[in-house]
């Protein structure tokens, strides 16, 4: 099957959209799909990012048939969470939405292709109800030097050495940070 | 009463639209959302009703004993008992999203008196808190909807993740579960046939930019919602820090615009502006399509002085009171849409004769 973009290129993205009990499909080529969804485009479609997602997962199964009827489709519903029942059918019909928080655990594999794609990695450095400072986690720690450090550079390229400053003082109070969780180093990126 | 309530909400202004805030030319409000689930409990899409009413009442609990939702004369809406009208009036008025409405059976939304905190109760998730304000502003938005996210936590167990963070039912919002946005209106922008690429460039910046009525050349009143799309991988302030740059670049441009149409052709945006205060001023039948453009070119009026009598506050809360539901709810019965036109046209009359 074609692109329904470019109409050149095999689709191997099939976005379904569930409206008013009405299906509507969409096949798009990686390039197109991943065009779309920069332009973010296919989310002002109401076409679920991810259900796009999960669409992938779906086509890197073995058995995943190319087919172009959604409802004759049948998914495997051999995944159940534990806690809530939830299955692949399940977060297929509801476009990515999980049952429970312990669904992250079932559906893992799938859930951690979709935060790549669609998130900016796969770890929370923000804020934590116990209220201990986010960046006492190491690896958030590190997430966090490793951006800084980028945001640094491209100060210095664009000559905005304010800036810069404010932004050098904060990366070295980051590294200090790391230090003093870890006194044996792996701080090795500084100096 | 219930109706009372929606009511009394009904008859105090919406300070969101009504105070002032900074840039209010060009930004008529901020908000930022956070998404929290409950440990022990499946979400709502997978909750048995019992659970559900579990959670409402968990959530009122933590909410009473809170500084800002907890005073006397805040709201609580079950909203399974509310009429369509009422669940609209909350729609329009931003407390609720359109899902929430057409979904209220085990729900309910918590609103303080000003209608600057809510929460939606078992929404998509099991709780989203809201806070808004006038203007720009989202530094003060984060800090008071993080001193009150830190008073619900003090009650509430959240499920949380110690790699994924805040965990909720779709995995687009996982991380630190937070949307904010900012209203803008931008005429300018649009008149010079800038919007598309402007929508274009923010959309690259992994930011979301949406028409508050309607998408493209369908876009009503020329108002726009900009928000973050990225929750997991960056911190709250970082988002915050990045939505703003983006924000106040925006507001460059659009002024910007606005000094380029002066310049080359004033007459036809003094002509723009003139004839929309007409429209509102004069009419006697008004579609709500018809009215929202016609806002939009009054509010740019209003931004450059032309119209001593009009308050910028009394446009942004015509924006909201001239929908189906406020109408209907002010006339005090139900009204036909050609019923409504009327009426709309009567109630912009009055609101520019004070
Ligand atoms: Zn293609
Ligand atoms: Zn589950």
């Amino acid at each position: 099957m074609l692109c329904d973009r470019c109409k050149k290129k095999e689709a191997t993205i099939h976005v379904k959209k569930v409206s008013n009990g009405k299906v509507e499909s969409l096949h798009l080529c990686a390039d197109c799909a991943r065009e779309k969804e920069e332009q973010g485009v296919l989310g002002a479609l109401g076409f679920n990012l991810a259900e796009v997602l999960f669409n992938i997962g779906e086509m890197a199964k073995p058995h995943a048939e190319e087919d172009s009827s959604p409802d004759e489709k049948k998914s495997d519903p051999g995944i159940t969470c534990p806690a809530c029942g939830w299955n692949m059918e399940k977060l297929q019909s509801s476009h990515g939405r999980l049952g429970c928080p312990e669904c992250y655990r079932t559906f893992s594999a799938i859930i951690g292709e979709a935060l790549n794609r669609i998130q900016r990695g796969e770890m929370h450095i923000g804020k934590r109800p116990d209220k201990t400072d986010p960046l006492l986690n190491a690896a958030a720690l590190r997430i966090e030097i490793t951006r800084t450090r980028k945001k640094l550079a491209e100060l210095v390229r664009r000559e905005e050495y304010e800036k810069a400053a404010v932004c050098r003082d904060k990366l070295n109070a980051l590294n200090d940070k790391l230090k003093s969780l870890e006194p044996r180093g792996e701080v090795s990126d500084e100096k | 009463m219930k109706s009372d309530a929606v009511k009394r909400l009904l008859a105090s202004p919406v300070s969101f639209l009504a105070d002032s805030g900074p840039d209010e030319d060009i930004a008529i409000s901020s908000r930022i959302r956070l998404a929290r689930n409950l440990r022990g409990y499946p979400f709502p899409c997978a909750a048995e009703p019992e659970q559900l009413t579990e959670v409402c009442d968990l959530v009122s609990a933590a909410a009473n004993a809170s500084g800002s939702l907890g005073c006397p004369d805040c709201f609580s809406f079950d909203m399974a008992e509310l009429p369509v009208v009422d669940r609209e009036i909350l729609l329009e008025r931003r407390l609720a999203s359109r899902d929430f409405i057409d979904h209220p059976e085990g729900s309910r939304l918590l609103v303080r008196s000003d209608e600057s905190c809510s929460i939606m109760i078992n929404e998509e998730d099991q709780l989203r808190i809201q806070v808004l304000a006038p203007g720009f502003q989202l530094d003060k938005v984060w800090k008071t909807i993080n001193a009150l996210d830190d008073e619900l936590a003090a009650h509430l167990d959240y499920a949380f993740d110690d790699q994924l963070g805040y965990l909720t039912c779709c995995p687009t919002n996982v991380g630190t579960g937070m949307r904010a946005s900012v209203m803008l209106h931008l005429p300018g922008l649009v008149m010079t046939n800038k919007i598309t690429a402007t929508i274009h460039g923010i959309n690259k910046l992994n930011l979301a930019v949406r028409g508050i009525f309607g998408e493209g050349s369908d876009n009503q009143g020329n108002l726009f919602q900009v928000s973050n799309q990225v929750t997991l991988g960056e911190t709250e302030s970082g988002i915050v820090e990045n939505l703003s740059q983006v924000i106040r670049q925006l507001i460059t441009h659009e002024k910007a615009a606005r000094v380029q149409l002066l310049e080359r052709d004033q007459a036809s945006l003094l002509d723009h502006v003139g004839r929309s205060y007409g429209i509102l001023r004069h009419s006697y039948k008004l579609s709500s399509k018809e009215a929202l453009n016609c806002l939009s070119g009054l509010r740019v009026g209003v931004d450059m002085g032309l119209f001593n009598n009009v308050d910028i506050h009394r446009v942004n809360e015509m924006f909201l009171t001239i929908h189906p539901a406020h109408l209907q709810k002010n006339a005090g019965r139900t009204l036909s849409s050609a019923e409504r036109d009327v009426v709309r046209a009567a109630y912009c009359r009055s609101q520019l004769a004070k």
